[in-house]
């Protein structure tokens, strides 16, 4: 069975449901998504208790050492949910990052305290002017006495504000767009001369601008090999795109649901919208869209052990399918919804934002529809 | 036990390469189904003295035994290869049809003819009344002792004219629901009473036909199952028809030369190597190709969506038929000329084209029944939306 579940991941999957519809009625999420931090900590407290934040850190670090399909089981109930925790920065992405290129000791400082919900993490990539190219950064790290000096500007941090500790891509070496002398940090919440800037994103979570004013920083405070994290970057941003993927299926899964609900109560001209077939057409090729999606997200997922090519197109393929799937499944269910879709009163719209947030981390759809374009050969 | 996909892959390419004559591969190659008889029995009966001439049926009837990641790999490498495809009626339509519903006599008779293409079949079911409304069909049955009298007349039947047996649905009764009144039929096609008229396509090619039928006797014995049940065993019949029709394999095969004639400096110069637009339109097929590949595993899987079957048959066919005019438009200026002829022989010595690339221009218009035929994609967006309804 490749693409199937396990009985285990089935009840995982039960488990994470049952979560969702008992935390995250609508209201409830409403409650959430104005509170200052944008989620909920009691919520945070019961996914570290639940072992959730800590299903792909291996035991020896305090975590479950199980697969990344469960995490993909995880994150897809969640973007059924509109779950607004920051889980992925912290316990996909971030947690993948220091697995990939920590040392022993960073690991054991860091991981059981993730898996214990005791330690939130963001990553920061994004630079002006780059768009969605992690390797050109301009974000420099320099040598001063017995470490470094950081400086430089990142936007769009996702969950930087409930962060404890920012992990930082910088330069240490190379030209501005070169994958050699890339290096990665990490850095306190409260370190001197950083400049943030909080925003709420398009979906409701929380997200910074940050600017590095001449940052001081430890030795220890480098993370893996100096000028060598490209590699291992991409290994994590392909893990963190699965992910995502995952959590995409989610969300175009429920905005399915809620759409042929809809349709099947709404009446007009007599009878259900549900009878009318242009509208029953347009359900199925969102129904195939999600599909096709569900399909080439488990494919990811299982992928994430290959070497870095097969690995690398499989993630770009998945990413870019999820982001035009994504578009069309969540702007035909508000479209589907006549003029109750374009308000603010139920979730599909949210569920739209959702999954454009989800373009935008990683890459978007032509991003990655170029990468795949630009390595065409015969 | 568990199989080497990998070595297995091997097996199936090794065979292919021992066993294709290159001169049928480059006829394969630059047609479409532009094959003799003689040539898709040649290729039928090499898979039967294999033990493959039927991989997905039961081992009993002479099935291969395989997993689902197998058949897939198997029809994935034939497709690849340029083998010539399978025809569908003998081994994926009536063959499952036979050896679920028939009398032991009947999969005696019928069976291993269908193996070893000694036998030919044709499927009787749309009429020109009756297409995507198949239930509303009028060829009529009348029993008369021991015999039926058939009269009517069926459209789109492929391969009619080189058909030994054609499986048929006819009405047996008018009153109550019309699937009720439907009867399941093996009609010998050198019975008496029967015309066989072809169908030119847009391709100019023969493929289909209308089939006239005027007082025809099948003997009641030639009858699947009960009368006025053809219309159940037909609909599981429907369900196999559209899990082949995805044909991903070719799909590959036909976006690898689809980048060969792309960027082929003798066709294109550097234009389309540079051109990012024809570039992203190639990568947003191989990602398709890349989906669809994953929903087959799923659906071989079982488990999965009930509609996969159905959304396999839409995507597959709607991927073949981009690829068919990507591969239309890498031609440019050459894509004016209709070279049929030069599919059938093959290119002279001087022309500008190489042999893959001969072909494209009929097999695009031949491939717009792919949207059509098995269900057309209406019909297949009708079934998801059931699905997904619940109604």
């Amino acid at each position: 069975m490749e693409f199937g579940q396990t009985d285990d991941q089935r009840q995982l999957q039960d488990s994470v449901d049952r979560f969702v519809r008992e935390r995250y009625s609508f209201e409830s999420w409403r409650t959430f998504a104005r509170a200052d931090a944008g989620f909920s900590e009691e919520n945070w407290r019961a996914m570290a208790d639940l072992g959730w934040l800590a299903v792909a850190v291996p035991e020896a670090y305090g975590g479950l050492g199980l697969s990344v399909r469960e995490r993909a089981v995880i994150m897809e109930s969640f973007g059924r949910g509109l779950v607004l925790e920051p889980y992925w920065s912290t316990a996909v992405l971030g947690a993948e990052l220091l697995l990939a290129c920590g040392s022993e000791a960073q690991c054991q400082d860091f991981l059981p305290k993730l898996a214990e919900g005791r330690l939130k993490l963001a990553v920061a990539l994004t630079e002006p002017g780059a768009r969605f190219e992690w390797t050109h950064i301009r974000c420099r790290a320099e040598r001063s006495g017995d470490g470094y000096r950081l400086n430089g500007r990142k936007i769009a941090v996702l969950d930087a504000p409930a962060a404890d500790r920012l992990l930082v891509l910088a330069r240490t070496g190379g030209a501005w767009d070169e994958r050699a002398g890339l290096s990665l940090f990490w850095v306190g919440r409260d370190t001197p001369r950083i400049t943030r800037r909080d925003f709420r994103t398009v979906d409701e979570r929380r997200c910074s601008d940050l600017v590095f004013d001449d940052v001081q920083l430890h030795d220890a405070q480098l993370i893996g090999v100096e000028g060598a994290a490209a590699d291992v970057l991409e290994r994590a941003i392909d893990h963190a795109i699965a992910a995502l993927c995952s959590e995409a299926v989610g969300a175009m899964t429920r905005l399915v649901e809620m759409t042929v609900d809809y349709l099947k109560t709404r009446k007009q001209f007599g009878r259900p919208l549900a009878e009318f077939q242009a509208l029953r057409h347009r359900v199925a090729d969102m129904v195939m869209a999600t599909e096709q999606s569900r399909s080439l997200a488990t494919l990811c997922s299982l992928h994430l052990e290959d070497g870095p090519k097969n690995r690398s197109y499989i993630a770009a393929a998945a990413k870019s399918q999820i982001g035009t799937a994504g578009r069309f499944v969540g702007q035909n269910a508000v479209q589907l919804h006549g003029g109750i879709g374009v308000t603010d009163e139920l979730p599909i719209g949210h569920l739209l934002k959702r999954l454009m947030a989800i373009d935008t981390m990683l890459g978007d759809t032509s991003f990655h529809l170029k990468r795949i374009a630009d390595h065409i050969e015969v | 036990m568990s199989i080497d996909l990998n070595a297995f892959r091997q097996e199936v390419r090794a065979f292919i390469r021992q066993a294709l004559p290159a001169e049928l591969r480059a006829r394969v190659e630059r047609g479409y189904g532009l094959l003799s008889k003689d040539d898709f029995t040649f290729w039928q009966k090499k898979l039967y003295e294999r033990g493959w001439g039927a991989p997905a049926w039961p081992v009993e009837y002479g099935g291969a035994g395989w997993t689902a990641p197998q058949r897939q790999i198997f029809e994935d490498e034939c497709g690849r290869h340029c083998c010539p495809r399978t025809q569908p009626q003998g081994v994926k339509m009536i063959g499952p049809i036979l050896y679920t519903f028939g009398t032991e006599a009947q999969k005696k008779r019928f069976l291993e003819p269908i193996l070893s293409a000694d036998e030919w079949w044709c499927q009787g079911y749309s009429e020109p009344g009756a297409g995507s409304d198949l239930a509303s069909l009028t060829t009529r049955a009348v029993l008369d002792g021991d015999h039926y009298r058939i009269n009517g007349q069926k459209i789109w039947t492929t391969l009619a004219h080189w058909a030994d047996w054609m499986f048929c649905l006819v009405r047996s009764d008018s009153n109550g629901r019309r699937q009720d009144g439907i009867t399941f039929l093996l009609v010998d096609m050198h019975t008496p009473g029967i015309t066989v008229r072809p169908i030119y396509t847009l391709d100019l090619e023969h493929h289909t036909n209308e089939v006239f039928f005027n007082d025809v006797a099948v003997p009641v014995s030639n009858r699947i199952g009960e009368e006025g049940k053809g219309w159940t065993y037909a609909k599981a019949l429907l369900v196999h028809e559209r899990t082949g029709i995805a044909e991903l394999g070719r799909a590959r095969e036909r976006l690898e030369r689809l980048k060969r004639v792309a960027f082929d400096p003798s066709i294109n110069g550097d234009h389309l190597r540079r051109d990012d637009v024809f570039r992203a339109q190639i990568a947003q097929i191989e990602i398709d190709v890349l989906g669809a590949e994953a929903t087959t595993v799923r659906l071989l899987e079982g488990g999965g969506h009930p509609a996969l079957s159905s959304m396999l048959k839409l995507g597959g066919s709607e991927i073949s038929q981009r690829l068919s005019r990507l591969l239309v438009d890498a031609l440019g200026p050459h894509a004016l000329r209709f070279d049929l002829e030069l599919a059938q022989q093959g290119p002279a010595a001087d022309d500008p084209l190489p042999s893959h690339a001969i072909g494209r221009v009929p097999e695009y218009l031949a491939w717009r029944s792919l949207t059509v035929a098995g269900g057309t994609s209406e019909i297949q967006r009708n079934i998801i939306a059931k699905m997904a309804f619940g109604d």
